[in-house]
């Protein structure tokens, strides 16, 4: 036969050849030398192209983190697109809907981080004296209402657990902060309960636990999921539905309100904490002084965290919830949103960085345009450590607390029927 | 395992995205640095090319490759995009019609970074691949560095399965003689009619 061609040459040595045909270049090979040194050089190039290719690739430098960081940046800017277009609403409107979104993922991280000092936060507005309640913003923001051509949110009742985690115990799974919020979109009414962490609760088929622990529980058993238990078990405990929860790791706060440019403030009173922890078990004087004032981030945690109250009703609940307002103010100034679109991938990944939650983006919004609807001032809150439970000792000789079911069962009554109010 | 985190992934969740992206960005970064040589556009082929996989995740087929595999061609395809939009500055009525060989593989801007270092054959063997021509050198290293099969190298290169098999072996005629390992066996193919 003719000498095998390059091809034919390198399909016998790949072992792709059908027999008759090995059969025959086999036959060549055998008598031919020449062949037979070509096959040898071609076997031995294969070997060292190989071994070439393997050595040039430990030198290629790979930089993983910094490559997911722009693919995710890219699929966040790439999934707020096809939402517009899905949503077929004009831009402006999209715009509104990716503000809104911000405003609810901030709002859910804003309230857990403001409200997880610890675990008492919340308090009826009642209790804000009429001095502290007078230096609140007059009039927060009229939010708009749910947008045209857009189902406008969730027309039943919506009920979110929210859980803290504070940054420095960030690798624990350790709940620091529980809420429910409860939204209805229809009744424009919602409230939000504050759960503590020492409460002791009946965890399904785990026994009794600390509601602080159930996250950590429901990980720790590969056939349950953190998020969900909790969510069962607050459920189970309130007798109310509860069908989100949300997981917030504290540190995002700074970043969310950096990237909304600040909060404008108007602090009543100066404040002066030589206490305030430095995370480090030192000191960090926290010093601000009276008067308007534009905090970025890490102050306004350090405004909404510090212990002191330096004058009647001017304490930490009152001030978390000026920021709240101020947060809510901020977000939906008409001038703020090209700068929040364009902020949006890192407002975005400040949230989702940090949030573990069963809400879909599309539920988010959903209850964004809930949210949307009531004003924060007129969210009603109560704490069930102060109103409905007792303190007790555990099993460990821990201090836990015991609900009252029938004392819990008045206020959450009274919370679901204030809509009729 | 890849499969799990695949189905984990369509259903939204990013840790699981995320982990399939660490676990294959290796040799994809790898594969798109050897068929471009620049480190730069290796990165961003590579973005692209995760990018694209993630939005079609739904099409990926696990009975027909390997999700590595996959992977490997549409960073292949997305090389071959991006040497496409930068030859278009040099369009010429030759390569338009198609007519002889692709210009480029004689002029070629391709110029190899200076990163890579080796010694003795192996740095003869790199500078001799990055004499061959394009197609040929990308055929080469899709085939001895990707482990893709022919028909995998076809989808990859957008040719039908017998020219990537060409190009493979021109690519060694084109080596084997760039090494000058003799004469008879560099030419790789023998006078007419000597049965």
């Amino acid at each position: 036969m003719r000498h095998p061609d390059a091809r034919q040459l390198l399909s016998y040595l790949e072992g792709d050849l059908p027999p008759g045909r090995r059969e025959r270049i086999e036959a060549h090979l055998h008598s031919c030398p020449a062949c037979r040194s070509r096959l040898e050089h071609l076997t031995q190039t294969s070997k060292d192209l190989g071994a070439t290719l393997l050595a040039v690739r430990d030198q290629v430098p790979l930089a993983p983190n910094r490559s997911w960081q722009r693919i995710a940046r890219r699929r966040r800017e790439q999934h707020l697109a096809r939402l517009a277009a899905l949503l077929r609403l004009p831009l402006r409107r999209a715009a509104t809907l990716v503000a809104l979104t911000i405003l609810i993922g901030g709002l859910v991280v804003g309230l857990a981080s403001l409200a997880h000092t610890l675990a008492i936060a919340v308090r009826a507005p009642d209790d804000i004296t009429p001095t502290a309640q007078a230096t609140l913003p007059a009039n927060p923001s009229s939010p708009p209402g749910p947008l045209p051509g857009h189902p406008g949110g969730p027309k039943t009742p919506t009920a979110l657990l929210i859980l803290g985690i504070d940054g420095e115990s960030a690798s624990s799974n350790e709940i620091d902060m529980l809420m429910l919020l409860y939204l209805d979109a229809e009744a424009k009414r919602a409230f939000l309960i504050s759960i503590p962490r020492d409460l002791y609760v009946e965890v399904p088929g785990h026994g009794q636990a600390r509601a602080g622990s159930v996250y950590r529980i429901g990980e720790e058993d590969e056939a349950t999921d953190g998020l969900a238990l909790a969510r069962e078990t607050i459920s189970a405990t309130l007798s109310i539905p509860v069908q989100h929860a949300a997981l917030v790791r504290f540190e995002s706060f700074v970043t969310l309100v950096d990237g909304v440019g600040g909060l404008d403030v108007d602090v009543p009173h100066a404040i002066d904490d030589p206490d305030f922890p430095d995370g480090h078990g030192g000191y960090d004087l926290l010093s601000i002084p009276a008067g308007q004032q534009c905090f970025d981030g890490a102050l306004a945690l350090r405004y909404a965290r510090t212990r002191v109250e330096p004058a009647p009703g001017f304490d930490r609940t009152f001030r978390q919830r000026q920021l709240i307002l101020a947060a809510q103010e901020q977000v939906l100034r008409p001038d703020m949103l090209p700068d929040l679109i364009a902020q949006s991938p890192t407002l975005w990944a400040a949230v989702a960085g940090s949030l573990e939650t069963d809400l879909s983006l599309s539920g988010a919004i959903d209850l964004a345009l809930a949210a949307s609807g009531i004003a924060a001032e007129e969210i009603a809150t109560a704490d069930l450590g102060e109103c409905c439970a007792t303190e007790s000792i555990g099993a460990k000789e821990e201090r836990i607390l015991l609900l009252q079911p029938e004392k819990t069962e008045a206020v959450i009554r009274d919370l679901l029927e204030e809509k009729d109010r | 395992m890849t499969q799990d985190l695949i189905e984990r992934a369509l259903a939204g969740d990013e840790p699981a995205a995320r982990k399939l992206h660490d676990i294959h960005y290796p040799a994809v970064l790898r594969l798109a640095y050897m068929l471009l040589q620049n480190l730069q556009d290796a990165e961003d082929v590579t973005q692209e090319a995760f990018i694209y996989a993630f939005k079609n995740l739904l099409r990926y087929d696990p009975e027909r490759a390997s999700f590595a595999t996959w992977l490997k061609v549409i960073v292949t395809s997305r090389c071959r995009d991006l040497q496409r939009r930068r030859r278009f500055k040099w369009l010429s009525l030759q390569e338009w019609l198609e007519v002889g060989r692709d210009p480029e593989d004689e002029t070629d801007e391709h110029q190899p970074e200076t990163m890579v270092e080796l010694a003795g054959t192996q740095q003869m063997v790199w500078e001799a691949l990055n004499q061959v021509p394009r197609k040929s050198r990308q055929a080469l290293i899709l085939r001895y560095f990707g482990g893709l099969s022919y028909p995998e190298m076809a989808q990859a290169l957008g040719c039908a399965v017998s020219t990537a098999k060409s190009r493979v072996a021109y690519g060694h005629q084109t080596l084997a003689r760039l090494l000058g390992s003799g004469a008879e066996a560099a030419l790789g193919y023998c006078p007419e009619g000597t049965e």
